[in-house]
């Protein structure tokens, strides 16, 4: 009961504190609806209270207030529950949090979390903590707190801390004494060094004619003091000086853009009228222009190695001479024994010892500003040669030395050249370049490489390297073609090169003093090229003599196309010939003629006989009845270096000789078969011995052509050509020598272009003995009609349309029909050269041997009168001689 | 030094004072003497269902 009477009285003290706020309603009625809560509340109706559902409706509201946006009132309702469950430990917490859940109007919408300031104000921060409470609570004490001193080399010295305002810290100071403690103040005081203004005023006073306007006065007076300044001696040598190393001065005004030095007319010296001192102070001023103007084309920068290296040689110059005019300063200043400041003996030292430099300046006003060439190389040796001849030994001296330095380096790729045969490609400034870089070795020697000219012909160099010029490409280009012999071991080793400087030109003492500059120079460069170029050549000789086996390919020739060995060569001849007769139809088959060939000169010694082969050329018609003998070629493989010799053009000219070797050759034959003949036939009648009178004319003629061929032209000329050869220093010369023989040979065996005429007559003339020789043959035909020889020798005039030059098979070889195989059935075949417009079908015998030797003799006088006639104008000595040998024939044919 | 019933009563001042703060963030219109008494019925034994029910029904001027 007493439960329930506690509960009434709480009930109506609730009762009374909520209708209390609304207290309009009486007592009475107050009691009413005390009572009624009364009976609600002890009903029974109600459930325990789940604290887990609770629990969950408590979550699920916070969550919901998180959900619509209100993350205070869920934060706050969330720490609130935290608290709450801390705080108290009660049995009635889930009901009492129920009541709540009951209770609760829309909290979402209605609640404002600032409320809650307003039930428990927030507690204020906790003041920082301090250093004095720190320090209060436990003191720094101990030598873990005391300062660190730092070593005396650590740079910590040097930082400076700035002092924050609101430092904890207080009491040490962590910077070094002594030192300021502002960042920017890095440098100390006593580092700095200050000018003495004194020093400096004295100065600016010294120079007073700066200070006050000047007026130009022309007065002659020496008082006239009002309008110049009077300076001292002294002081204008030093004014002087310091213009002459081109620096501004108050004395001297430069004008740039002229490069023109001009002197201050407004000061006088004491002692000096006005007029000498304006005088000197002009000529130095002239000194200075030329001087300024070398400076200033000193200070530009050069494009070519030849003019850098003249720029750098001129600068050198230019700093000795700024050393003279120091030491002159030297000794006016502080002089080491009494002497006399005089302007005018500055003057005359200067001026002695500037006239190189000016000579030298003048003479660089002239050198082009860009150019890729050698003028100024040119220019000085100009220089050089007149300041000699004028006797100005100073000035010839350091010109001659700058142009040597100069000359150094235009030689760099002449040097390079000559040692080792490689020229740059862009290197426009040397006069060697490439030509043809991808030429055939066989023209390595001709083509490679040429020499650089100008437009007017002259060689592209300095005019003392032209007489060298040929002897350095030699140079290189013998280098070079040991090398692609692979034989660049065989140069010797590096001699000691005799050097091109001033000092060691001969002229230097005093015996060849008077010689010229360029002869001295000439013959030093000669020799200084010839050391290099001497040893390439003859070695490069001697290699091709012994590695190239030049000598042996020149006797293969000889034996092959000169006859060298009449019997080798005659072998050869017969077998071609013994072919022809014998009408094979492929006589001139190139296999097989190559076969014999090599079977026949192969033998020779030094001879490779795979490099012997023939051609031959189809003949093309009657009309080009040459071709028969002509048509066969024996071609000789030459290597390389041989062919850098004997040129691929002279090959034709040997090609001819032995054509014409063979057309002799066969006419030589074909008689001598025919006396063998007549011999064995031993027939004795009149036309015998007119046939054998004309015989002899041939066999005679046929000799007197063999003889001049081989003894008078071929021998002579061809052993003079290997005298020549061997003595040569030089490949130039080598194949020099070999294109004078070869012409020589094709003149004097008449294959020039304009004795064509002289030389037809000749091979027609050798054309008579065939036809001869082909008459006999017919004639012995007919008058045996069986002999056995006609099988071998017997030849048809098939074809016979030009007999001129046939020493083929008249018809055969060429020509359509092939059937003339049989010797026995000729009879009409004989005559039955259808073609044939020499002779009629009727001529008989003794006609055409009559006519054969009408033509015989016309021919003869032709030819002799023809070289008579081109030795009188050619001054051929060969000619004439044949000419006086044939006319025997002709005199005795009359 | 403080004893221990002021110990207590100062626990149970806060624990009043985070009911407060909950009920005023769950918007109940309980003041603080209210909720003292609605919160010594509870530890009385009154349902505290039918408490909300009879502050509701009964006591329904409500602020």
């Amino acid at each position: 009961m007493a439960q329930t009477s506690t509960i009434n009285a709480l009930l109506g003290n609730l009762i009374t504190s909520i209708s209390g706020q609304h207290s309009k309603s009486p007592a009475r009625e107050q009691k009413t609806i005390r009572d009624s809560a009364l009976r609600t509340v002890k009903a029974q109706q109600y459930v325990r209270t789940n604290q887990f559902e609770v629990e969950s409706s408590i979550d699920g509201l916070i969550e919901k207030f998180s959900i619509l946006n209100r993350d205070d009132l869920s934060s706050a309702l969330k720490a609130r529950i935290e608290e709450l469950a801390e705080a108290s430990r009660s049995k009635w917490t889930p009901e009492i949090l129920s009541l709540f859940l009951n209770l609760s109007d829309r909290p979402v919408e209605k609640t404002e979390v600032d409320a809650l300031k307003l039930i428990r104000p927030p507690t204020p921060p906790e003041p920082p903590l301090t250093w004095e409470e720190i320090e209060a609570d436990d003191p720094l004490t101990g030598d873990i707190w005391d300062e660190v001193s730092y070593s005396a080399g650590s740079s910590d010295e040097d930082i400076v801390v700035r002092r924050k305002p609101n430092s904890r810290r207080k009491g040490s100071s962590i910077t070094q004494p002594g030192k300021q403690e502002t960042q920017d103040d890095l440098v100390s005081p006593s580092l700095l060094v200050s000018p003495d203004p004194d020093i400096l005023r004295e100065i600016e006073q010294s120079q007073f004619w700066k200070s006050s306007p000047v007026l130009h006065t022309t007065s002659l007076s020496q008082s006239d003091s009002a309008f110049t300044h009077r300076v001292s001696e002294l002081q204008t040598i030093r004014e002087v000086l310091l213009m002459l190393r081109g620096l501004p001065t108050s004395l001297f005004g430069i004008d740039e853009e002229h490069s023109v030095i001009f002197y201050s007319a407004d000061i006088s010296l004491e002692n000096i009228t006005n007029s000498s001192l304006d005088d000197v102070l002009q000529r130095f001023a002239n000194i200075g222009s030329d001087l300024y103007r070398l400076r200033a084309w000193v200070r530009k920068s050069k494009s070519t190695p030849l003019l850098q290296a003249f720029h750098a040689s001129v600068a050198s110059r230019l700093r000795s001479f700024d050393k003279e005019l120091s030491n002159i300063e030297r000794d006016v200043v502080a002089p080491s024994i009494p002497t006399t400041v005089s302007v005018m003996r500055i003057h005359d030292t200067i001026r002695n010892r500037s006239r190189p430099l000016l000579r030298l300046g003048g003479l660089v006003d002239r050198v082009p500003t860009h150019e890729s060439g050698f003028s100024c190389l040119e220019l000085l040796y100009d220089e050089i040669c007149v300041l000699q001849a004028s006797g100005d030994q100073e000035s010839y001296e350091l010109i001659a030395r700058v142009f040597f330095e100069c000359l150094k380096i235009y030689l760099r790729p002449v040097r390079k050249w000559i040692e080792s045969g490689e020229v740059g490609d862009q290197d426009e400034s040397f006069f060697v370049a490439v030509a043809a870089g991808d030429c055939a070795p066989s023209a390595l020697w001709k083509d490679r490489f040429k020499l650089r000219m100008t437009a007017n012909g002259e060689l592209y160099a300095p005019k003392f390297l032209e007489p060298a010029g040929r002897k350095i490409l030699n140079a290189g280009k013998s280098i070079v073609f040991l090398r692609q012999l692979s034989l660049q071991h065989k140069l010797p080793p590096t001699l000691i090169e005799p050097s091109l400087d001033f000092n060691d030109l001969p002229g230097n003492d005093s015996l060849l003093s008077l010689a010229p500059f360029a002869e001295l120079f000439g013959s030093a460069l000669d020799n200084w090229v010839k050391s290099k170029y001497g040893p390439a050549s003859s070695i490069l000789c001697q290699q091709l003599f012994s590695h190239c086996n030049l000598g042996g390919y020149l006797d293969a020739l000889e034996h092959v196309c000169c006859s060298k060995d009449g019997i080798l060569f005659q072998t050869f001849a017969d077998e071609l010939f013994q072919r022809m007769d014998d009408r094979q139809k492929v006589w001139n088959d190139r296999f097989l003629l190559t076969e014999l060939a090599r079977s026949v000169f192969g033998t020779l010694r030094g001879i490779d006989e795979s490099r012997i082969s023939v051609r031959t050329l189809q003949a093309k018609g009657a009309e080009q009845s040459v071709k028969a003998l002509s048509g066969v070629a024996i071609d000789l493989n030459l290597p390389w270096p041989v062919l850098n010799i004997v040129q691929r053009t002279s090959l034709p000219t040997y090609q001819r000789i032995l054509r014409l070797l063979l057309q002799i050759y066969r006419a030589k034959y074909l008689l001598r078969r025919d006396s063998i003949i007549l011999r064995s036939s031993g027939s004795t009648d009149e036309n015998t011995r007119s046939s054998n009178y004309f015989r002899q004319r041939l066999v005679w003629f046929v000799d007197i052509m063999f003889s001049y061929v081989l003894e008078t032209v071929v021998q002579p000329t061809t052993s003079e050509m290997r005298t020549k050869l061997c003595e040569a220093d030089d490949v130039d010369v080598m194949v020099e020598v070999h294109d004078s023989f070869i012409s020589k040979l094709q003149t004097q065996c008449l294959f020039a272009r304009n004795l064509a005429p002289i030389h037809d007559t000749i091979v027609s003339l050798l054309d008579l003995s065939v036809s001869f020789t082909d008459n006999q043959s017919r004639r012995l035909q007919r008058q045996t009609n069986k002999s056995r020889f006609a099988s071998v020798d017997i030849r048809r005039p098939r074809r016979n349309h030009t007999r001129r030059k046939s020493q083929r098979q008249e018809d055969d070889i060429s020509s359509e029909d092939n059937d003339e195989e049989d010797e026995n059935g000729e009879g009409d075949d004989d005559y039955d050269a259808d073609n044939e417009t020499s002779s009629s079908r009727n001529e008989s015998y003794d006609e055409r041997l009559a006519r054969i030797q009408e033509q015989f003799g016309q021919l003869l006088s032709f030819a002799v009168a023809g070289l008579k006639g081109v030795s009188r104008v050619g001054e051929e000595v060969a000619w004439e001689m044949l000419a006086e040998r044939l006319e025997w024939g002709v005199s005795r044919a009359d | 030094m403080p004893t221990q019933a002021e110990k207590k009563r100062e626990a149970a001042r806060e624990v009043v004072d985070i009911l407060h703060e909950i009920s005023t963030l769950l918007n109940t219109h309980l003041n603080r003497h209210q909720l003292s008494y609605c919160v010594s019925l509870i530890e009385n034994g009154v349902n505290p269902e039918a408490l909300a029910v009879s502050l509701t029904c009964h006591l329904s001027v409500r602020g």
